[in-house]
């Protein structure tokens, strides 16, 4: 059984925010007025954070690109009354729309704030509409929904897999930030497999993930080199 | 004036109440009466017509160059067969309604089930191949409770995430 990760370098990503538009396209992700996002309803299941150090003239700033983490030890399931969200067998923690009764426990748990209520039903102009993508439902009012890992591409793939009488290879289910990022700052793959790149990637020095001390063991592994913390001296 | 108020309130209430419970299912109707009995006694099976059960995750209503692969001419004197090259004539395809739906959070596919798991159409349409006029309705209302029986007892995944999407 695969456990899915997915590896984000950190010193190739650009903050080009392709990854950002390719999820919000994948996965229907509805639009919020500029007076719900003045109230913090913004829906972005991949963000890139900005991290600005130093003060001008001599100024950085850093990206991280964050999805849901996929957490080996997820808080936010542990709170779930209706086990709407879980984490399944593949390591990918799921969220079933029709099974939330919108008590956003979970939102409220995550310490990556990446879970995401619907204020209200989702609506996109006349033209867009023949744009949704058909694999993934839209969200009904009063549900959570944060970042799946595109898990409805893994069913697709599973099944194509199966019809050509074969195991699922790397490159068979990729996200579709992943798939998009012109920079190749991301990976997927499978963490069990010693000789996946994601693998090969996690076990690098310049490894760390985000919040690890809280002893959520997150699936998004990102890679930088040096020091994380603080800003760098220059030679 | 109270009773009348408490009059027009319980005329609301039962009127509303009438009207929920009776409210009639969406029944879905056919553009053509057609006969499913016919066919399969003349040798077709399902696929000859759901052609896409084997390659994609919907069977698919046949096209009407499916249809008029045999009836460009009258195979009978049947009105509802004249209707077929009717709409052949004014160049439309045929708006077959879809009978069997499921919500927009589940991925089923026949490909999956039909192809790759050998389940027979029967088990989740029914008698439909029997059927000598469209029914309005489907003979099996498919609940999640039927796809977990079915999938425990095939012994294949449980996962929620297997299926919604």
């Amino acid at each position: 059984m695969p456990r899915w990760a997915m590896v984000i370098d950190l010193d190739k990503c650009t903050g080009c925010q392709a990854c950002v538009i390719a999820c919000k396209a994948e996965n229907n992700i509805p639009f919020v007025s500029p007076e719900q996002a003045a109230m913090g309803r913004t829906i972005s299941w991949m963000e890139v954070i900005p991290i600005v150090e130093g003060e001008y003239p001599r100024v950085r700033v850093r990206y991280i690109p964050r999805p849901c983490m996929q957490c080996d030890n997820p808080p936010c399931t542990k709170v779930c009354p209706v086990y709407a969200t879980f984490k399944n067998e593949e390591g990918l923690v799921a969220q079933i729309y029709p099974r939330c009764i919108g008590c956003r426990y979970c939102t409220a748990a995550c310490p990556y704030t990446v879970k995401y209520f619907n204020w209200y039903a989702p609506q996109w102009p006349e033209e867009m509409r023949a744009c949704l993508n058909p694999d993934v439902s839209t969200r009904p009012k009063g549900v959570v929904e944060k970042c799946t890992f595109c898990h409805h591409r893994l069913q697709k793939a599973k099944e194509k897999a199966r019809a050509e009488q074969r195991e699922l290879r790397e490159g068979d289910y990729v996200p579709a930030c992943v798939q998009s990022c012109p920079a190749g700052a991301m990976f997927f793959g499978d963490l069990d497999d010693p000789m996946s790149t994601v693998a090969q990637l996690a076990r690098s020095a310049r490894a760390f993930r985000l919040l690890d001390d809280l002893g959520t063991e997150p699936k998004v592994i990102y890679l930088i080199e040096g020091e994380w913390y603080g800003p760098r001296k220059r030679a | 004036m109270n009773r009348i108020l408490l009059f027009t309130v319980i005329l609301v209430l039962a009127v509303g109440g009438g009207y929920l419970v009776a409210r009639p299912f969406s029944e879905v109707v056919q553009p053509i009466a057609f006969n499913h009995k016919v066919h399969i006694d003349n040798g077709l099976d399902c696929s000859a017509c759901h052609e896409r059960y084997s390659q994609a995750a919907v069977a698919g209503r046949p096209k009407l160059t499916t249809c008029l692969f045999c009836h460009e001419t009258p195979l009978t004197e049947s009105p509802e067969e004249e209707k077929v090259r009717q709409y052949a004539e004014r160049g439309e395809e045929i708006p077959w309604r879809r009978l069997t739906r499921l919500p927009a959070h589940v991925y089923f596919s026949h490909r999956r089930h039909v192809v790759l798991g050998g389940i027979a159409c029967q088990t989740c349409h029914g008698h439909i191949g029997q059927s000598t006029s469209p029914p309005s309705r489907p003979e099996i209302q498919l609940k999640m409770n039927d796809c977990l029986a079915c999938h425990r007892q095939h012994g294949v995944t449980t996962d929620c995430n297997a299926c919604h999407r």
